[in-house]
């Protein structure tokens, strides 16, 4: 051995430089006396004698590891921190670089590989997490079985956690092939093998109703639950998903009474608030109920439960700074982002813009990298800046078409307002969060910048301090729709708009011509709104015949037919033609629109029809809309002499 | 853009009837600058244009041609069609009332007709103006007899602004003022019995400060036609909002259970690789090395060989590298381990692993082909004359080797390696390889693709 040590030391580059002196047999007892007491969890007695052991062997990392291991378990995981320096101390007795190594250089590292991705995933790091144990993954063959068993079920969660079902499937059938097949080292070990399988069984059938739920093929998730409802239907987890499963399906009653069959006072094995869970869940489905103010109900109290849970957390956790004090499994209880988020688009769809604003622009923060979350921000500002297209209708709007009169007598004026639109650039940069078009023309690109990338790849949050870590959850909370983002009654509408903007563009780059072919209003063909029937997903044809609770737009959007659509359209057209100067076209479509866009009319169209009259010198005519609807601005009756007499002389001429 | 009051009065008074009927356009002119700076002129000059289309606001002539004569010397100093009220000029020279029909015009937004005399001073002050011009008050303009005077041309300056018009988006010429005309027909007061359209100096004063004062003043605004921009639906959301399940699985952190479990072989045997990594290692070092790894399935993971190491293993200990490999066949990082072989830089060694390999496995061809790709460049692309001799022999001898035990099809490299035949069919091993795939085009004619070529 001692010849062994000479030319180790030589070798200073080695990574197995430190040669251990060799395990002796009361050693190798003592460590098998306390791998058998943590089996048995008796913590305190492992204690001691991995104290006994390290005093031994105080260079061996593995001893080390245990160590730390065994105390971990000792103070019930309470002592997170202390844990995570333990295992960096470790790693550098064994001289691993988790982080930047490429890869995992000795199968002997492979559990603390595993040890720093669980706190990593207990952290919410789940990119980061990811990263180590795919790293470990490599070496899945050689590894001990236990811990490859725990290995891929970590893996297979973690990629659940960045939403990534179609990896995650795949790793519960490499799983199922491989590490949980029985006997796949012969002899007489086959027996036992098998047991352990069975064990799993319903543990793997779990992640694969997971997987598929989040994949949506509905029937083989059928099958799924239907096998997990067989041989487990009190446990809360499978009842959870069940719910789930009809909830996608639509049957949201049915999903419901199936929360409602679980009781909700308590915190689940794995330090999850069930009310926050069981109140979310019934948040999301009143939201597809289009019930969105039970729904915000819903999500509030979920709130509620979520800072209670953590309040009583955090006295608990009061004596001891930073994660320790908290259990390992508390530590990413706090559903606050998630919870930040369904409000902010439940609250959206309420119609209530700024609140919702408010809670997105909180989440954002941590969900930096998903592309929905940006555009519904950017909705949020659309949306305060106006809150339905409804509201040109409105009578606050149709008084600013005239504002007033000043003076009186021979100079009496009335006060044109000078149009609804409101495109003052707002003061302050758009980087600053603020219910703006600017800012949400910034969350467009960032969404649009997202969209087309791997959702992990997109942005690196970084870590800050590490001894004391943030809890940044860097999960993309909702898949980046992948291929198809858009339902195809969607595009429909978007198309249509798309053809109005565009020409009003056009008509600010002086391409009236192209705006007015645009703007025909025959070339409005489809705006529908609601999602046909028999829907979109990929499997059609799985659809329950009784889940037919409607989907469809889950707020409300005008215009709501295309005769309105069209009329719109055509009021655009006229618009167009009232800049390019044609007045006889512009008030030609002005009437056939106005007839047709429903009433009360638009604003807008008493401005142009205002507009129309007065450029041309139709002072009468003006005075007539004037009398009919501003009727309070104005004195004047109309004089309707003024129209057959040719030639006599304006009113206001007398004057001079 | 709204006058203060002050400079409402200020402008007033320059612009009351008294001072227009008694002083001269060059005293109006410094009365006017004694009151206002250049930064101002904009915003009157806006506030006199609005006072123009009311002729009550400004009615008696001589305020009306003053009013005109002010916007012209605000900007004097600047070429005329830099005025930015030149295009008012031009309006009043051109009156729009001219396509009226029908009596039934009354456009609140034009600056009614003024008389020849005052067409005949305008169009000489925009053209070529003269230093008596200033001289003369608005009355002795107005009373001027100009029906025997010429007038000047100014249809150039006319053109210009035209043009310059016509250049602007049709969007930006499409505003037309707030105000609007409403005269009350009924008296407003006791005072105005009897009295229609006679003006009241207190309610025109009134009027005036309310139009162009203030915030928000009419003034300031404008009319114009204005798209109804629809908002866009809220995005579908169908499975948007997060949904919890419980996760039923505690992701707890494991022991070690090989904690002083090692044996002294696994220390032995890194001990070697890493010697193996530096330098050959002697027959029986390397014989050991093999027999432990025989032993223990598993030990091939746990000595140390990261897919960057090969290369060094292969430089060194060919054979060793060789039986590590096959060792390897069941990991799934085998393809890391392979890229990087095929992808180091070629040698007698790498060569020798490589075809040993081949014989031992099935390797994927695409690897077999991204290797013989890499060597053949390598030949092409080295300086040394001798090593590239050498080099040149080896691959023909390897490629000779591999297209003998069929290890790869030769029609898949055809092209490629005689190309390669050719280049150095200086050396004779090439001319041999050559030749050989003569033989097997020949052999095989309708398989090769370029026998019709041929």
């Amino acid at each position: 051995m001692a010849d062994n040590k000479a030319k180790n030391d030589s070798d200073a580059e080695m990574e197995t430089s430190m040669p251990l002196p060799q395990v002796t047999e009361s050693q190798k007892e003592l460590a098998s006396q306390a791998m058998s007491e943590f089996d048995k969890k008796q913590y305190g007695s492992c204690c001691s004698l991995m104290h006994k052991l390290i005093a031994q062997r105080p260079t061996d990392p593995k001893v080390a590891h245990n160590k730390a291991v065994a105390e971990f378990f000792q103070s019930g995981f309470l002592t997170t921190d202390e844990f995570r320096q333990q295992l960096s101390k470790v790693c550098q007795m064994a001289h691993v670089n988790i982080d930047n190594s490429e890869s995992l250089e000795d199968v002997d590292h492979s559990v603390i590989y595993f040890n720093q991705a669980v706190i990593l995933y207990h952290l919410r790091q789940y990119k980061a997490a990811l990263n180590i144990l795919d790293k470990l993954f490599q070496y899945i063959e050689p590894l001990e079985e236990a811990l490859a068993k725990k290995a891929t079920m970590l893996l297979v969660e973690l990629y659940l956690c960045t939403y990534q079902p179609e990896k995650a499937m795949g790793m519960v059938h490499y799983a199922e092939k491989t590490v949980f097949t029985a006997g796949k080292n012969a002899g007489e070990k086959e027996n036992k093998e098998d047991q352990v399988d069975e064990a799993w069984k319903p543990k793997i059938s779990l992640y694969k109703t997971r997987c598929l739920l989040m994949m949506k093929s509905m029937k083989s998730c059928k099958r799924e639950i239907k096998s997990l409802m067989s041989t487990q239907a009190m446990n809360t987890a499978v009842i959870y998903l069940k719910s789930n499963f009809e909830h996608l399906r639509g049957n949201h009653k049915k999903a419901m009474k199936m929360l409602g069959s679980v009781s909700t006072s308590d915190f689940t094995e794995a330090g999850e608030c069930m009310p926050v869970m069981y109140n979310n869940n019934l948040g999301c489905i009143h939201f597809h109920l289009s019930k969105h103010h039970l729904g915000a109900f819903h999500f509030r109290k979920a709130f509620q439960e979520n800072e209670n849970a953590i309040k009583d957390i955090k006295r608990g956790a009061e004596h001891n700074k930073n994660l320790s004090g908290k259990t390992l499994n508390s530590i990413g209880m706090s559903r606050h982002f998630e919870l930040l988020y369904n409000m902010g688009i439940q609250l959206l769809h309420c119609g209530k813009a700024m609140p919702a604003f408010d809670c997105l622009v909180e989440a954002v923060q941590v969900f930096r990298s998903n592309p929905r979350l940006w555009l519904r921000l950017a909705e949020c500002c659309i949306m305060a800046n106006r809150q339905n297209n409804d509201e040109d209708r409105k009578l606050e709007k149709r008084l600013e078409v005239i504002q007033g009169s000043d003076g009186s007598g021979i100079h009496r004026k009335l006060r044109l307002g000078p149009g609804l639109k409101k495109d003052n650039p707002s003061p302050g940069t758009p980087a600053i969060p603020a219910a703006t078009h600017e800012f949400a023309a910034l969350c467009l690109k960032n969404a649009l910048h997202l969209l087309p990338e791997d959702p992990l790849t997109a942005e690196k949050v970084p870590i800050e301090d590490s001894d004391t870590v943030k809890i940044t959850p860097e999960m993309v909370l909702v898949p980046a729709p992948p291929g198809n983002p858009l339902k195809a009654a969607e595009v429909a509408s978007l198309r249509y708009l798309g053809h109005l903007y565009m020409a009003e563009a056009q008509v600010a780059m002086d391409k009236i011509a192209d705006a007015i072919q645009l703007l025909n209003p025959e070339l409005v063909v489809d705006i529908s709104l609601t999602l046909p029937e028999n829907k979109t997903e990929q499997d059609k044809s799985e659809r329950d015949p009784e889940a037919s609770e409607s989907k469809g737009y889950f707020y409300p959007w005008s215009p709501k037919d295309l005769t309105r659509a069209k009329a719109i359209a055509q009021y655009d057209l006229a618009t167009a033609h009232a800049i390019r100067g044609e007045y006889d076209k512009a008030g030609q479509n002005l009437g056939e629109s106005s007839s047709r866009i429903g009433t009360p009319l638009p604003a807008q169209m008493y401005f142009l029809k205002l507009y129309l009259d007065l450029i041309e010198g139709r002072r009468n005519m003006a005075q007539v809309v004037i009398k009919d609807h501003f009727g309070h601005v104005t004195p004047n009756r109309v004089e309707m002499k003024m129209n057959s007499k040719p030639g006599v002389p304006r009113p206001d001429t007398a004057v001079s | 853009m709204a006058l203060s009051v002050k400079e409402l009065a200020s402008l007033l008074s320059v612009l009351s009837e008294d001072t227009t009927q008694t002083q001269s356009f060059e005293s109006l002119a410094t009365s006017f600058h004694h009151y206002f700076t250049k930064q101002d002129h904009f915003k009157v000059g806006s506030s006199i244009v609005l006072l123009l289309q009311n002729r009550d606001l400004l009615p008696h002539p001589t305020q009306k041609l003053a009013a005109i004569f002010l916007l012209y010397e605000m900007y004097r100093t600047d070429p005329i069609a830099a005025n930015p009220f030149a295009t008012v000029f031009v309006h009043i020279l051109n009156p729009p009332t001219e396509n009226q029909e029908a009596g039934q015009f009354d456009l609140h937004w034009a600056i009614p007709a003024i008389s020849p005399a005052e067409r005949y001073f305008l169009s000489q002050l925009i053209s070529s103006p003269t230093k008596e011009m200033f001289k003369k008050t608005p009355t002795q303009i107005i009373q001027l007899d100009v029906s025997s005077m010429q007038n000047f041309d100014v249809s150039g300056l006319q053109l210009a602004l035209a043009e310059r018009q016509s250049e602007m988006p049709a969007q930006s010429k499409s505003a037309m003022p707030c105000v609007v005309p409403d005269r009350d027909t009924k008296p407003s007061s006791f005072d105005h019995f009897g009295k229609p359209g006679v003006i009241n100096p207190d309610v025109q004063r009134q009027t005036i400060e309310s139009l162009l004062t203030g915030n928000k003043a009419p003034v300031e605004n404008c009319m114009m036609p204005e798209f109804i921009r629809l908002a866009p639906p809220l995005h579908i959301a169908e499975d948007e909002l997060c949904w919890m399940n419980p996760v039923d699985m505690d992701y707890s952190v494991a022991w070690d259970t090989t904690m002083c479990v090692s044996s002294s072989a696994g220390v032995e045997i890194r001990r070697l690789m890493s010697k193996a990594f530096k330098g050959a290692l002697t027959l029986q070092q390397q014989q050991q090395l093999l027999d432990e790894l025989e032993k223990d399935n598993k030990l091939v993971y746990h000595i140390g060989l990261t897919p960057a190491k090969l290369p060094d293993l292969v430089e060194n200990n060919p054979l060793v590298a060789i039986e590590v490999l096959l060792r390897l066949m069941q990991s799934n990082q085998i393809t890391e381990y392979f890229s990087v072989l095929v992808n180091m830089e070629m040698s007698l060694h790498s060569m020798e692993v490589v075809n040993r390999l081949t014989t031992a496995v099935e390797l994927p061809s695409e690897f077999i082909h991204l290797y013989i790709s890499n060597c053949i460049s390598t030949c092409e692309t080295i300086r040394d004359r001798y090593l590239q001799n050498r080099l040149v022999r080896l691959v023909c001898v390897f490629l000779q080797s591999l297209i003998r035990n069929k290890i790869i099809d030769v029609k898949d490299i055809f092209i490629e390696v005689q190309a390669f035949c050719i280049e150095f069919s200086r050396i004779r091993e090439a001319a041999g390889l050559f030749r050989l795939l003569k033989s097997l085009d020949s052999a095989d004619p309708q398989n090769t693709p370029t026998a019709a070529t041929r």
